[in-house]
């Protein structure tokens, strides 16, 4: 009555009527927003791989140094899948079951290890595809930017990017059934690419290196041990096809709800959603049901002012999240020296570090403008909430972000101090004035808070709240434009360039300060 | 509605030495309590006491860290154990994409029923969802999305009948349904047991346990003064 094979042809019959529906929850606009992005998106991608070959200058020595540095690169490269693969498997992961599925049919007397396998086995052949298919665009675009030179076949590129990818599902599988703690997960890794630039250091002839040598495949130095990692990567996906079916169903349900809710998030450019539901995920998604650091605060002495609020949740941080906040901050300011001292294309890198740290330096104020009873003790009205409430966190960001600047100075002495100090500053201050509008336009200035589901008309209003994110930062690529301008007109450089880019955080303030006070006299 | 038992056990549902930890805590401490056929058994204490992870593990979701827990003498989550089960959890978690009478329909299909319409239809007027029935769930009110969630989990065949705060979002049309068909499975020797803090439902059960910090404080007749303590 109850036979598998009733369960199959249900479950087949259930996405065919899911497929019937499609139109009837996309409407026409919703396909119009998310073609035009993705046609953006993939504009942007053909642009940079078009002027690819004059902003990255391919010689012979660049191409000795690329070989030099293959296996080190490859390695990284599965370290990383190695560590994202157990930190996913540790919260659930790889595998995804939405709850109305899981409700539905896992509930049901269904086999489900059996369920379990096969959705395992569907995740290995679309990964696989995947990762093929952008290990041979890599490998051929590689091929044809050397202009012939058989330095990276699409061959060999895509056997890195697949065993990249089987490591990461097969850690996944180790990290969901041991449930190693993150912490672990930071060590393996740190041993791991410690281990890795160790063995840069000796040379890429070391047993270490070696490992990652099947990328060396075209220059027929081909090193029999590079092809261990991936038939070990290959050997774990196996062995965790036999595993899968151990998984505890709620990790995966939870997990794949906040992947649901992220989706949606970054469907609507909801960037507050997108960096609060990653970090739900980093937490295994339990810590939601515990009261946040500031709500435990403020319940115990109410109504401080904004800024003290601010301060006291820095200092409730999590260690992980100030860890977070250096790298990302580290990677910003250093793509943006390299911008200023080599190619463009490094600020383009750096820009989206730059608001991520602003978002991550302004959380507060999504918090206090969604409890501004509990939270404010002076009248809201007079439109300096989002001013004091970021007024620690940028004082914060900015000592941070000129005290990297400095290391790297000091380190590398790329660009001299005075001309990347004003930007750095400048960064910092806009990045951190950005992300707290972003959070206030996330909170109650916006139609919607983080995670609740709007109309997708609502889309557009999201879309124009990011505009002044993008405005922010737009700054970064006039000034890096207008020194590339100079450079190639052999017009010597100048500091003032870079100090006045100043003046471009005044219309966000004032934009921030009028739009604050207009919100709050709507509500 | 229900099946036969492979394996004739006097208890529906026997938790015996049931512990769960999350994150350190401990969620659920050496719980144990049976449940009989055709029986109703409310679950009730203070929130964050266990009830929900109690359900989910006894439906399979979550696999406690020791203990046992049986469904008709087969282990929670194995198929054996989910063919004889029907839950409700305390959020109703639907397909965007199917429509009410669809969700009902495979609800009861999966669960081995083919020609359901009428107990479909029957299960949507009680709850007086009926006009909702080809309709996509985008837009439902809270509880109307309970509703139909409830109307999934009753259209199955089931002999144990799992219900996660079902008063939740519900109006007085939807309580007064709930209690009719709550006492409809129980003339049917379904085992319902209740995770709830409502004193209607305490009011209909024939046996109440109380869980406090993850231990079972109570087990025995039900009494409304020990709601919620």
């Amino acid at each position: 009555m109850n036979s598998e094979l009733t369960v199959r042809s249900v479950a087949r019959e259930i996405n065919s009527a899911r497929r019937a529906h499609f139109f009837d929850v996309n409407d026409k606009l919703t396909v119009v927003v998310k073609g035009y992005f993705i046609v953006a998106i993939v504009g942007i991608i053909v642009d940079l791989i078009t002027n690819s070959s004059v902003l990255i200058k391919i010689d012979k020595p660049f191409i000795a140094s690329f070989i030099r540095y293959i296996p080190t690169i490859t390695l990284l490269i599965y370290t990383a899948a190695l560590s994202v693969g157990l930190s996913a498997g540790s919260k659930g992961g790889p595998i995804t079951v939405f709850r109305s599925e899981m409700r539905l049919v896992f509930l049901a007397g269904t086999d489900h290890p059996e369920l379990l396998r096969r959705k395992y086995l569907k995740l290995i052949f679309l990964r696989s595809y995947i990762s093929i298919l952008v290990g041979v665009v890599v490998g051929a675009l590689l091929y044809h930017l050397n202009n012939g030179y058989k330095l990276l076949p699409a061959v060999a590129m895509a056997i890195i990017a697949y065993t990249a990818s089987n490591i990461y599902i097969g850690a996944s599988v180790v990290g969901n059934l041991t449930r190693i703690r993150t912490e672990f997960v930071y060590l393996i890794t740190i041993v791991l690419a410690v281990a890795v630039y160790i063995s840069t250091v000796i040379g890429n002839v070391s047993a270490i290196a070696s490992l990652g040598g099947v990328s060396l495949f075209a220059v027929s130095r081909f090193p029999t041990e590079a092809l261990i990692v991936p038939i070990l990567a290959l050997a774990a996906v196996v062995a965790g096809f036999m595993l899968v079916a151990r998984f505890e169903l709620e990790p995966i349900e939870r997990r794949s709800e906040l992947i649901s809710k992220l989706r949606f998030a970054v469907a609507l450019r909801d960037i507050r959603g997108v960096i609060s539901l990653s970090r739900a995920l980093g937490d295994g998604g339990y810590t939601p049901r515990r009261l946040p650091g500031l709500l435990m605060n403020v319940t115990m002495r109410p109504r401080r002012s904004a800024i003290y609020l601010s301060c006291s949740n820095f200092y409730n941080w999590r260690l992980r999240r100030y860890i977070r906040l250096v790298l990302t901050v580290s990677v910003a300011v250093y793509a943006i020296d390299l911008s200023i001292a080599k190619a463009t294309v490094d600020g383009l890198i750096g820009i989206p570090f730059v608001v991520l740290a602003g978002l991550e330096m302004s959380d507060t104020v999504g918090s206090l403008v969604d409890h501004p009873n509990q939270f404010i003790n002076y009248p809201v009205e007079d439109g300096w909430l989002l001013s004091r409430s970021l007024l620690f966190p940028m004082v914060a960001l900015l000592i941070l972000a000129s005290g990297i600047n400095l290391i790297i100075f000091a380190a590398t002495h790329l660009v001299a101090i005075e001309v990347s100090a004003p930007i750095i500053a400048t960064m910092a201050i806009s990045a951190t004035f950005a992300g707290g509008f972003a959070h206030y336009r996330g909170s109650k200035g916006s139609s919607a808070s983080m995670i609740t589901m709007v109309p997708e008309a609502a889309a557009f209003a999201y879309l124009l709240d990011a505009l002044p994110v993008v405005f922010a930062n737009s700054w970064i690529i006039a000034v890096i434009n207008t020194k590339s301008a100079m450079t190639h007109l052999q017009v010597p450089y100048s500091e003032a360039i870079s100090t006045s880019s100043f003046l471009l955080v005044v219309p966000l303030a004032i934009w921030a300060y009028i739009s604050n006070g207009r919100v709050v006299r709507a509500e | 509605m229900a099946n036969d038992s492979k394996k004739g056990t006097s208890s529906a549902i026997s938790v015996t030495d049931v512990v769960k930890k999350y994150d350190g805590g401990t969620i659920l401490d050496k719980v144990s309590f049976k449940v009989s056929q055709g029986s109703i058994t409310v679950l009730v204490g203070s929130n964050g006491a266990g009830k929900s992870t109690l359900i989910k593990a006894i439906c399979g979701l979550v696999q406690p860290d020791s203990g046992n827990i049986l469904l008709f003498g087969a282990k929670a989550g194995s198929r054996e154990a989910r063919i004889v089960t029907s839950v409700a959890f305390d959020e109703p978690s639907l397909y965007a994409d199917l429509t009410v009478f669809e969700h009902l329909t495979f609800s009861a299909r999966l669960s081995g029923i083919e020609d359901s319409d009428e107990r479909l239809n029957e299960l949507l007027d009680k709850f007086e969802i009926g006009y909702l029935s080809e309709r996509l769930p985008r837009g439902f009110s809270r509880g109307q999305r309970q509703k139909v969630a409830l109307s999934m989990a009753l259209a199955r065949s089931f002999k144990v009948l799992l219900l996660d705060e079902p008063y939740v979002g519900l109006d007085s049309v939807g309580k007064s349904a709930l209690v009719d068909l709550v006492k409809e499975a129980r003339s049917q020797k379904v085992a319902v047991l209740i995770a709830t803090h409502s004193p209607e439902l305490v009011a209909i059960a024939d046996q109440m346990i109380t869980l406090s910090n993850g231990k079972v404080t109570y087990t025995g007749e039900p009494k409304l003064d020990r709601i919620e303590r």
